[in-house]
């Protein structure tokens, strides 16, 4: 990373259209950083929104082709697209499985795929994925995500590793349950019990995961490989 | 006493004979099934449907080491996907016979956190990530019912002996470690509290 990452530089955040994502990119948008937004939907409020199916990896090399070419060279991305679903698992048949997996693992695979060869040939970059608390600690009630989860945590990780002394730091940012639209209205995530059992007392607030995000995209090369919990004190 | 059934799938040979030796001691009645075993037909196999099932030990490979940048990201997902699709499937299917038996026993053999920490190992890494969150929500969703869901965890680059591996899983599914759940069991020296 430079000195004084953010100015002006580059970033690609998925899932940028809502939620998670969105506060991300605004909070980049807001340090300085130039945000290109991937999603499915118009990413309002960023640089430039690429419409595009994060699980379709030709599509998102040229997203990131179009990108390089009409801001610059990527200097960060930030992988929030994500999708959630709570379902015993005896009814996580094999198209929930592997829808749920190819959103959350194959959609950050495909992403990071496309912007690691950039930036190890720049020798500098900075790479966070979202994973979750629930691919930490393990979840209830949602095997299929909590696995597509733990997948990111162990590929960020291993990523980490193979990555040393190129200059491109790889970290995950876990949240706990947050109050973004992917969490229903009506999700026990939601409720008063299970709020009670939080040292915090409150969901996260999007707004403080974007900004674990950006301290590990500023933190530099020294913080690689590393798990940051935004989790109301979930798992300790 | 009806036997008490057990489903053993384990391509490493001699894990899988020290394992199946050892439940057979303990008084099991056990199947050993390849990787590539029907998931349904292993379980009825194993049980006589719709039995119940004692205990599933389910070993999960991982992908052999390859570099991440300049891989097809297709076909990596692919080879994360071989390994962990299948034995989701099998432990999905496993899970109303493990729960009629009132004191189930779910044991993974994996690698755990250690793929992490080798080089050229992003595939490695997804699949045993996947693997710990998937033993501790299943932990969860079927503690209710008294069946454990673990894993041993054994270090590629320092495996433990057969032996080794056999009395972990043999205590893990013994009923004395019916409070056991959702905990990784690690077969050797260090390796990481958490993540």
């Amino acid at each position: 990373m430079a000195d004084d990452p953010g100015r002006g530089e580059v970033a690609v955040v998925t899932g940028a259209a809502s939620g998670l994502g969105a506060a991300i990119a605004g909070a980049l948008t807001a340090a300085g950083w130039q945000v290109a937004g991937f999603d499915l939907r118009p990413s309002a409020a960023t640089a430039l929104g690429v419409e595009v199916d994060v699980t379709d990896a030709a599509a998102v090399e040229s997203a990131v082709d179009r990108v390089e070419r009409e801001l610059g060279g990527v200097g960060a991305l930030v992988t929030a697209a994500g999708v959630y679903e709570i379902l015993p698992v005896e009814e996580i048949d094999d198209v929930r499985w592997q829808r749920m997996m190819a959103v959350n693992l194959s959609g950050t695979a495909t992403t990071v795929a496309a912007v690691v060869p950039r930036m190890v040939a720049r020798g500098r970059g900075g790479i966070v994925t979202v994973s979750s608390d629930l691919g930490v600690g393990g979840s209830q009630g949602d095997a299929h995500y909590a696995a597509s989860k733990g997948a990111i945590v162990g590929l960020t990780r291993a990523l980490a590793t193979e990555l040393e002394g190129t200059g491109v730091t790889v970290n995950t940012v876990a949240p706990g349950a947050a109050d973004t639209p992917m969490l229903e209205e009506t999700s026990p995530w939601r409720s008063a019990d299970f709020l009670a059992t939080l040292p915090v007392r409150r969901l996260v607030r999007p707004p403080e995961i974007a900004a674990a995000a950006l301290f590990l995209l500023e933190a530099g090369t020294a913080v690689s490989g590393q798990v940051l919990s935004p989790n109301a004190g979930a798992t300790i | 006493m009806a036997d008490r059934t057990a489903l053993v799938r384990c391509d490493d040979a001699a894990v899988a004979d020290a394992v199946v030796r050892r439940l057979t001691a303990d008084g099991l009645r056990v199947t050993l099934v390849p990787s590539t075993a029907d998931p349904d037909g292993a379980v009825a196999e194993a049980t006589g449907a719709p039995g119940a099932l004692h205990a599933l030990v389910c070993a999960v490979a991982q992908p052999p080491p390859a570099p991440f940048p300049g891989a097809d990201p297709a076909r990596w997902y692919a080879d994360v996907m071989a390994c962990l699709t299948p034995a989701f499937r099998l432990a999905r299917a496993a899970t109303p016979a493990l729960r009629r038996s009132g004191a189930g026993r779910l044991v993974f053999l994996g690698s755990g956190w250690t793929a992490v920490d080798r080089p050229r190992s992003t595939a490695a890494g997804a699949v045993q990530g996947a693997l710990v969150a998937l033993t501790k929500t299943l932990a969860r969703d079927l503690g209710p019912d008294a069946v454990t869901v673990n894993e041993v965890v054994a270090d590629p680059d320092a495996p433990p002996s057969p032996e080794v591996v056999a009395a972990a899983v043999s205590y893990l599914c013994g009923d004395a470690a019916g409070s056991v759940a959702g905990q990784l069991l690690t077969l050797g020296r260090g390796g990481q509290l958490r993540p």
